[in-house]
């Protein structure tokens, strides 16, 4: 069965949505972005991060595009911040779920590459993000740390 | 414009009908209280900055609501299994 999952265009009625779950049925709701236009990537494994750097950075340069990687609970998350057609969306994360090698060897979530395939649309968690990386299209990784400005690791 | 006629009612309850309205106002009232604690952490666990982030794209995304993510993997494992 798949899990209840609510689909809305603004993030106050997403807040809402997920209050009333809870409050009713007492149901620990997360709120989620979707999109069928970004690639969003995940990374569960902290300890992997230079791996998955290694990938985004490469998908950066591909698509001469800005890329943010930003610290989650358990891992980071990526977004690529070059909206592509809906096909070519499509058709990135299908490649991917054809290589599990590649999400191993990168550190990415296979299980989520397998989801968004299954959808039609990708969605990552924004609770508890942390901004920590920012990828300029040339590929440079500039680390970004509060209250002590930025600095180039790459 | 002609007064609009009204009628006063006294309605007389039981301390029974009246203990029962006060225990259902009760809950009512708890699970607007959990909706309210609820909306608040909600809103707490979305930091400043991912809101900026989420103004830069705004325009290809839309939210979602999932459940937390031990549930969903544990779903994903088995569907996969």
């Amino acid at each position: 069965m798949e899990p209840i999952r609510i689909n809305t265009k603004r993030l106050s009625t997403a807040i809402y949505n997920a209050a009333i779950i809870e409050a009713l049925f007492g149901w620990k709701m997360d709120i989620g972005i979707s999109s069928d236009r970004l690639i969003f990537l995940d990374c569960d494994d902290k300890m992997r991060l230079d791996n998955f750097l290694t990938f985004c950075r490469a998908l950066c340069k591909e698509y001469g595009s800005e890329g943010l990687i930003l610290e989650t609970r358990n891992g980071y998350h990526f977004i690529l911040l070059k909206p592509v057609p809906s096909a070519e969306h499509k058709r990135f994360y299908r490649v991917l779920s054809k290589r599990p090698e590649i999400c191993d060897k990168f550190a990415i979530d296979y299980i989520h590459v397998l989801a968004t395939v299954r959808r039609g649309y990708v969605t990552l968690r924004v609770s508890s993000w942390t901004l920590r990386y920012i990828i300029e299209p040339s590929g440079d990784v500039i680390e970004r740390r509060v209250n002590k400005g930025s600095r180039e690791i790459y | 414009m002609p007064k609009e006629k009204t009628t006063e009612v006294t309605v007389r309850m039981t301390p029974e009908e009246k203990k029962e309205i006060r225990e259902k106002f009760q809950k009512e009232l708890e699970k607007y209280e959990k909706l309210k604690e609820a909306i608040e952490t909600l809103r707490k666990e979305i930091p400043e900055e991912a809101l900026k982030i989420l103004e830069w794209i705004e325009k290809y995304i839309w939210f979602t609501v999932v459940p937390r993510k031990e549930e969903e993997e544990e779903e994903e494992r088995k569907e996969g299994e």
